[in-house]
């Protein structure tokens, strides 16, 4: 397990370094990124020419970017924002993080409760609402969810004053109505999550209470009720339990589109700002953001499933 | 082995003359499609998916030439005086949303000289001082652009009146003696040329009277009406005429805009939206389908090549694999958009870079488990190359799962470049698509909630029946659901 674990963690230090370098390279060879980056003042022009190394080789730039990043201990600089780009991220993840968090973990026992229902109900009455339902949220795009109810909610029933969430200095003012005003995107969210959570629960269950071995258990006078917690669910929460765990990194990279429609102040704005105004140096440090990030879940998802499945044995192949 | 040649003619039936006591079949055979296909019948919701589905794609190739005309960018103005219009149809009055009516806020004054019956009050706000009133937009922009009255000097306002060029005034003035319509109600010079007769008229009646007083006024009245004539005349010098047009039917005779009716309304800057809509529709299935067919075939080649040699080739496209999933497409579609700029081929370009990799992983994994089938080997003893051992034997037994993944992977990209379009990421320019008419209204959901509507049923109703059509597919083609249904 140990061995696999490096082994692992060494693989996406490689995959990570490759993706960032390409990232890099291609940001770099943008015809507009000297214009972009350098700005117009001759002065800081020369200082950041001579500290990226331009006219030297791209992969020598590359390193010595890295250096860069090692010795001022932080991601550089965004010259659009003039600000630091670590500050930047410290200020802007806190805010994903708490809009993501309570509906992550709120639509967990829902998503994996109606999941259970469907499965036991299944083909009943039951099972063909939830299964709607599943059907609608899951294929209807969340921005589409975000502004309908932004419309009813704020100018047909008017239970809401604005459709935004608040700002921080509003919040401190007003932090009743601030709490309300997270209450959409919050709730898109959940909604979002629990559809997925519903389906996927629903599957896996149907397919192991039809296995063989519930056969048995039944058959060996356990009741339905014991039969299905004791045996069906623990086999059906073993593909479900790593995506979950694996999301907890997640949590800490916005979403583009619901912090775009409710203007939440987080890393999924500061983006889109990023790419509106050709930040490059904030673009570069996002992306390797979102990299990194994308692959701890992969890591992860991966080894939950050798902590919760017995069955499955890390790095036993070889020996 | 050296092939001889038979003559046909040599060859006899040896059962000819013996009664065969099978009995032939008297039903048809069942091949794996037909099944499907029976099976996919069955489910309704899934059939009723692919009939709004396949209208949806009928409607988004046909559905832009239901609407004849459009003003293009060089009229401009023109069509700016029609933005923002709401939903209206004579067919569906009833239903509210296509009654034609807007709610609009004010002053009291701004809707004090609307004709009667035109508006109807909604509520007064005490605090600002303003109403809200109903009207219906399209009587009342008929009315704002000819015959609206100023507030104040009680005379026509300045948006009553239109400036004409020398050519459209010229056109609108034959289209008038040619069909016998009335299209402009006041012509401000030629009406200032006949007041000014008349009071010169009037001037030489009052010096008849002798009254010193009427004579002034007279004077002064002529003084005032010949300034009037001479701006109204320097201005068409210069090519302006200034008139007061009844505006729906000069779009008529100078636009062929037979009747301004726009069925899902109409947007920020006077285009159908009725039209927009199928464009963008046009779009974002245009771009699904070819990203759904470069991923299949790039997929399903290169997955058939790792999975059937194995070996160091498979090793290989694994790690090349890995380090292409590992890109966050986020990544890839910004990038190539910087690089690029912003077209359909890039946005599609972005969707090929990393979208065939699902595809080739489960072709690959098909072919893993098919290749050391009985009857793979039985392909091989009799000769078949590695070619055709691939596509005739190992490819259809995994082409009812590529199937029912690529079906469910076509939304997929709906939705993503939907979303996309939706953040202002995907942007192409003058070519319009879902997203972004949902990203512009969203914006103006306040005051014309139309134009968020129509687009978001639009995608909804195509990502719901993609689905449901998917997932109809998918247990049509899953054998182990055969029978279970019953």
């Amino acid at each position: 397990m140990r061995n696999y674990v490096i082994k692992r963690l060494l693989l996406i230090w490689v995959t990570a370094s490759i993706i960032v370098f390409l990232v890099f390279v291609f940001i770099k060879l943008l015809p507009q990124y000297q214009a972009a980056v350098l700005g117009v003042d001759p002065e800081i022009r020369i200082i950041l020419e001579e500290q990226e190394g331009y006219g030297k080789p791209v992969v020598e730039q590359f390193f010595i970017w890295i250096q860069n990043m090692v010795r001022e201990g932080g991601l550089g600089r965004s010259l659009k924002l003039k600000r630091d780009i670590g500050d930047i991220l410290v200020e802007k993840i806190p805010v994903s993080f708490r809009l993501n968090v309570f509906p992550y973990f709120t639509s967990i026992p829902v998503g994996i409760g109606l999941g259970i229902w469907a499965a036991l109900k299944k083909n009943k009455v039951t099972d063909h609402i939830i299964s709607t339902g599943v059907i609608f949220f899951i294929s209807v795009p969340s921005f589409v969810v975000g502004t309908m109810m932004q419309y009813y909610v704020v100018y047909v029933w008017k239970w809401i004053e604005s459709p935004f969430v608040f700002a921080e200095t509003d919040f401190i003012a007003d932090p009743v109505n601030g709490v309300l005003s997270y209450l959409m995107p919050m709730l898109v969210l959940f909604v979002g999550i629990v559809a997925g959570l519903t389906r996927v629960m629903r599957a896996e269950l149907t397919e192991v209470l039809t296995s063989e071995f519930m056969l048995l258990s039944r058959t060996k006078g356990l009741t339905q009720r014991q039969s299905t917690v004791r045996h069906a669910l623990r086999n059906a929460l073993v593909p479900i339990a790593p995506s979950l765990i694996g999301g907890l990194v997640s949590l800490i990279s916005g979403s583009l589109i619901i912090e775009r429609i409710f203007r939440v102040p987080g890393i999924g704005g500061v983006y889109l700002d990023a790419f509106n105004n050709f930040d490059y140096s904030l673009l570069m440090a996002l992306l390797m953001f979102y990299t990194i990030i994308g692959l701890t879940a992969t890591l992860v998802v991966d080894l939950s499933y050798g902590v919760i499945d017995p069955r499955i044995r890390m790095g036993a192949g070889r020996r | 082995m050296s092939q001889q040649k038979i003559d046909k003619s040599k060859f006899v039936l040896i059962q000819k003359q013996k009664t065969i006591l099978d009995e032939t079949f008297k039903t048809k055979p069942i091949g794996y499609y037909k099944d499907a296909w029976y099976r996919f019948k069955k489910n309704k919701a899934s059939v009723v998916a692919a009939i709004i589905l396949v209208s949806l794609m009928i409607m988004a190739v046909i559905g832009p030439f239901f609407v004849s005309y459009e003003l293009d960018d060089q009229h401009a103005p023109w069509a700016q005086r029609i933005a923002d219009m709401p939903p209206k149809s004579d067919l569906l009055d009833f239903i509210p949303l296509w009654s034609g009516e807007k709610e609009l806020t004010g002053d009291v004054q701004n809707f004090s000289n609307l004709p009667e019956g035109m508006v109807e009050l909604v509520s007064f706000n005490q605090i600002t001082n303003q109403v809200t009133v109903k009207v219906d937009y399209y009587e009342y922009i008929a009315h704002k652009y000819s015959s609206i009255i100023d507030p104040v000097t009680q005379d026509f306002a300045p948006t009553a009146y239109t400036n004409l060029t020398a050519t459209e005034y010229a056109n609108t003035l034959q289209s008038e003696t040619e069909f016998g319509v009335t299209i402009i109600l006041e012509d401000v010079l030629v009406d200032a040329q006949a007041d000014l007769i008349l009071l010169e008229e009037a001037l030489v009646a009052a010096q008849a009277g002798g009254n010193s007083n009427a004579i002034i006024a007279a004077q002064a009245a002529v003084n005032a009406k010949q300034r009037e004539v001479d701006v109204a005349q320097d201005e068409v010098d210069a090519g302006i005429y200034t008139v007061r047009l009844d505006y729906y039917e000069f779009l008529k005779y100078e636009y062929d805009i037979d009747e301004v009716r726009f069925f899902f309304g109409s947007d920020g800057s006077g285009r159908d939206l009725f039209k927009e809509l199928w464009q963008g529709a046009r779009v974002s299935l245009l771009i699904s389908f070819s990203v759904a067919a470069i991923n299949i075939v790039i997929g399903v080649v290169l997955g058939s090549i790792s999975g059937y040699y194995g070996g160091t080739v498979d090793l290989v496209m694994e790690r090349v694999s890995e380090i292409l999933a590992g890109l966050p497409f986020l990544a890839i579609l910004t990038l190539l958009l910087l690089r690029f700029g912003n077209s359909p081929f890039v946005v599609v370009l972005a969707f090929t870079m990393t979208g065939w990799l699902g595809i080739s992983a489960l072709t690959r994994s098909q072919f893993y488990r098919y290749k050391n089938r009985e009857y793979v080997l039985a392909a091989r003893t009799l000769g078949a190359g590695d070619r055709r051992i691939m596509y005739r034997h190992i490819f259809p037994s995994a082409v009812g799962t590529i199937i029912t993944r690529v079906i469910l992977y076509i939304p997929g990209v709906i939705f993503t470049e939907s979303t996309f379009s939706f953040l202002g990421i995907i942007n192409y320019g003058d070519i319009i698509s879902v997203g972004r008419l949902m990203s512009n209204g969203q914006l103006v959901m306040k005051s014309s909630f139309y134009q968020l509507l129509f687009p978001a049923i639009f995608i909804s109703l195509l990502m719901l029946s993609f689905n449901l059509f998917g997932n109809g597919l998918r247990d049509a083609f899953n054998p182990s659901l055969r029978g279970v249904e019953e």
